[in-house]
């Protein structure tokens, strides 16, 4: 879709409406600088950014670049805003209040959805692709690779992984099935499960023989519990007393305590640096950002070290790894503590039982009041929260005693409590050992999905990989293309974009630099060859982006190319892009003059801006920027205005011809000097072209009589038709038509026929004469 | 885009094989997933916490992806 038309009002450097007039066409548009040129590709950057204009966004240029965006003399009740109207008749119309708000109307969606790195390039703009990182060339080419869906869903399957692993508890269920592990090693030994199985079934039958009969092992052990219970509670007191106790002298609260402090050091350990680095990655994150796109070398924000670029990426996985570990000893420390908790809670629970009661009064008697009244003020929900190591040596000095005590007192107890308590106690901890069987097998599920979630985002990202090569691959044979134009016979060659092994999202460029392969065209590229891959890389991107005809903007690139190079953009122009709407503003005026030579006048307009005087006037055209093509256009119903477009023309080339050809014209005084008209310089090219202009006739140059003979002919017709056409607007259509042609065929004289290059477009013999580049046509000074 | 989204289907299946033994009911899910909306945006934190509910409870069937694969 082309652009028809853009109309601004107020708008940057806009006062009163004034439109770009594309009406479909490829244009160049030429101002000195300041002119407003880019008061346009502003408009157009507005609506694709969604109104932000990347160059203006600064500190006092406010919130929605209120400060920026209106023109500064805009009266009161001003209408500022801006349209674009497609070819298609659909437009977007943006109105733009003075603090900065928008409304935007019109039917004109489809614009709004190109992609602005496809659509317009800046001065500024250039050397931004290959001046990037690696990340951010991929995240440029990504729209292009059409793999938008597949990198979603790469990420989303990435969340969904972590997701998982938090949402099932994965490291905390790991944490509990460590301890039961420890439980049971400290019970069973190293009984396998089938012999823990057969011992539960063995005491199933000894206390539940008569009872229902079942094959399920945890109802087998919550029978025998309950029937275990009921025995203790038929049993006598002392009986009761011993298991009780034994219940206690079980617990091992040391180890507890002793694995708390051992997580607890090592989690200090770790967590303390962590902090001071993560307030250093804050601190140096702003820094390092600015510094990853201007140096080789950055020091890492999490650790301070000077690394390239290139192995950072490597870098962050180390770190990330070992923050993984820290975060994996915080779990320990978490289920250590959780184990101290349990345990203590137990511990309250048994001493509370009415069966110690005689036992504990004794004991209350001697030397152990510290440990219970320790224990009545200790609540294990809030040691949860908070254990520091003044509540773990209160637990290990005074309560462990209490355990301690207990186990001394189980001494001597008679067999059947003993036999009572043992068979209690394998029922309880075989019960465990069954749920953690079964926990495992939990755990190996959540594991297996987050294998399979994680294989399909490596498969993803293996495919996004392999088709990014071929994207790229299509891509660089463009640039390729490109740069061979731009740069003939030139030793810089072979100019990739490859995707590096190592990295991921990463693309970067590559290219031969006199037969040397080199990885980076930073490494030798001077700003002119860099901003001349920028501009290949751009097209040949903007070419990919869309099949269907979107205009490109090319705002003030060639600043820094030099002449030979901007004629090769021509070239690229007509080559590549000759089915493409493109807009090319310059300040250049000989590139200008060039390009309406170069460039097919039935594609191509050509407009001027008058130079920039206030900001109440704006930005105002010229009307001396028509083409031939667009006078022809006027013949049928304005023949005395295709005849003064005519003039007006040859007003402003000769003028170029003559200052390229160095014509000495008679002194003028004051503003006339500027004025001069066609025919006055006609009539000099006349007198010093019949014997300064030649072309090559076998191994001489000959003068060219044509050539004359056609300026003659335009000197003749301009005095006559040229002048009623802009005085006395009488001039008939076939005079006009006469004129235009004749007009056109006197400039084509200082064209060469063979290679289309003017005749001083280069220098030959000295400082002598000018010629085209093949040499068929010069001019000679000296002769004039 | 529909291209993409019957590689992912492949892929998904090739994976449920190959890889741990996920059930059938996950791996369809997850397919259902990445033809729909698993490649059109970014799932945000709440969806993220329901799909993972899903496809843990999905885990809990008892026939394998490979088993029903033969």
């Amino acid at each position: 879709m082309r652009v028809q038309s853009i109309e601004l009002s107020w708008f940057r450097g806009a006062a009163e409406p004034v439109a770009l007039e594309l009406d479909g066409k490829s244009m160049v548009v030429y101002g000195a600088n300041g002119a407003g040129k880019s008061s346009f590709v502003d408009a157009v950057e507005y609506v694709l950014k969604n109104g932000r204009i990347e160059h203006l966004a600064h500190e006092y240029s406010g919130k929605r670049q209120e400060n920026a965006i209106p023109n500064t003399h805009a009266p009161e009740g001003a209408r500022i805003g801006l349209g674009i109207k497609l070819q298609d008749g659909s437009e977007v119309k943006v109105a733009i209040r003075q603090d900065g708000t928008k409304a935007t109307s019109g039917d004109g969606i489809e614009i709004e959805r190109w992609d602005y790195l496809r659509t317009v390039l800046r001065q500024g703009e250039v050397a931004t692709f290959i001046m990037g990182t690696k990340g951010e060339k991929y995240s440029a080419l990504l729209p292009l690779l059409g793999l938008a869906s597949l990198e979603t869903a790469a990420e989303n399957l990435r969340q969904i992984a972590k997701t998982v692993e938090d949402t099932s508890g994965l490291r905390a269920a790991r944490g509990e099935l460590q301890s039961a592990q420890q439980q049971r090693e400290a019970f069973f030994g190293q009984s396998s499960d089938s012999e823990i199985l057969a011992a539960i079934a063995d005491l199933h039958h000894q206390y539940c023989g008569d009872g229902p009969a079942t094959d399920d092992p945890l109802v087998r052990c919550d029978q025998l519990a309950r029937e275990l219970d009921k025995r203790l509670g038929e049993s006598s007191a002392d009986e009761r007393r011993y298991v009780a106790l034994r219940d206690v002298a079980a617990l091992n609260l040391k180890d507890c305590i002793e694995g708390v402090r051992a997580t607890s050091s090592k989690l200090a350990s770790s967590v303390e640096p962590l902090v001071a680095e993560q307030l250093a990655v804050l601190e140096s994150a702003g820094l390092f950002a600015d510094k990853l796109s201007s140096e080789e070398q950055v020091a890492c924000p999490a650790c301070g070290r000077l690394i390239s670029v290139d192995v950072f990426q490597s870098h962050l996985e180390e770190e990330r790894i070992r923050l993984r570990e820290t975060a994996d000893t915080y779990h320990a420390h978490r289920t250590a503590v959780v184990d101290l908790c349990n345990t203590v809670g137990s511990l309250k629970g048994y001493l509370d039982k009415a069966d110690l009661e005689s036992w504990r009064r004794e004991l209350l008697r001697t030397s152990s009041a510290a440990g219970f009244s320790c224990l009545d003020g200790t609540d294990p929900e809030s040691l949860r929260s908070a254990c520091g190591e003044e509540n773990l040596v209160a637990l290990h000095r005074d309560v462990c005693p209490l355990i301690d005590a207990a186990s001394a007192a189980t001494a001597g107890a008679p067999p059947t409590a003993q036999k009572l308590s043992t068979d209690r106690q394998t029922t309880l901890i075989g019960a465990s050992v069954l749920e953690g069987i079964d926990r495992a097998r939990t755990l190996e599920r959540v594991e297996a999905l987050l294998t399979f979630i994680r294989s399909l985002e490596v498969a993803v990202r293996e495919e996004l990989r392999l088709r990014s090569q071929s994207v790229v691959e299509e891509i660089s044979v463009d640039v390729r293309t490109m740069w061979g134009l731009l740069h003939p016979d030139e030793p810089i060659e072979k100019v990739r974009l490859y995707i590096p092994e190592d990295a991921d999202k990463a693309i970067d460029i590559g290219l031969t630099f006199y037969g040397v392969q080199q990885d980076s065209p930073r490494l030798t590229l001077s700003e002119g060859h860099r901003n001349s891959l920028g501009l290949c890389i751009f097209l040949a991107m903007a070419k990919r982006e869309s099949e269907t005809d979107r205009p490109i903007f090319l705002d003030d690139v060639v600043i820094s190319v030099d002449r030979g190079h901007r004629g090769m953009i021509v070239e690229l122009l007509q080559k590549v892009f000759s089915e493409r709407q493109v807009v090319v503003l310059t300040h250049d005026r000989d590139w200008y003059s060039e390009l309406r030579y170069q460039l097919d006048g039935s594609n191509w307009r050509f407009r001027t801006l008058q130079p920039y005087e206030t900001p109440s006037q704006g930005i105002r055209w010229s009307d001396s920027g028509t083409s031939f093509g667009d006078a022809r256009a006027q013949l049928p119903t304005r023949p005395d205005s295709a005849g003064n477009d005519a003039r007006k023309i040859m007003d402003t080339e000769l003028a170029l011809v003559a200052e390229h050809l160095r014509t000495r014209m008679p002194f003028l005084r004051a503003e006339r000097n500027d004025k001069r008209t066609a025919h006055e310089f006609l009539a000099r090219l006349i007198g010093d072209g019949s014997k300064c202009l030649q072309e090559k006739q076998g191994n001489r140059y000959v003068e060219c009589g044509d050539a004359i003979a056609s300026l003659q002919e335009a000197d003749r017709l301009l005095l006559s038709w040229g002048n009623r056409a802009s005085h006395t607007f009488d001039i008939v259509r076939p005079e006009a038509q006469k004129l235009i042609d004749a007009c056109e065929k006197a400039l084509e004289c200082f064209v060469c026929k063979s290679c289309g290059r003017r005749v001083w477009f280069a220098d030959a013999a000295g400082l002598e004469s000018v010629q085209c580049q093949c040499g068929q046509l010069r001019w000679r000074y000296g002769k004039g | 885009m529909s291209d993409d989204r019957d590689w992912i289907a492949v892929r998904v299946r090739k994976a449920a094989r190959q890889t741990a033994p996920v059930t059938e009911a996950a791996a369809l899910l997850l397919e259902g997933l990445l033809r729909d909306r698993l490649v059109e945006r970014q799932l945000t934190r709440a969806e993220l916490a329901e799909v993972a509910k899903e496809l843990l409870a999905a885990m809990d069937s008892k026939q394998t992806s490979g088993s029903a694969e033969g």
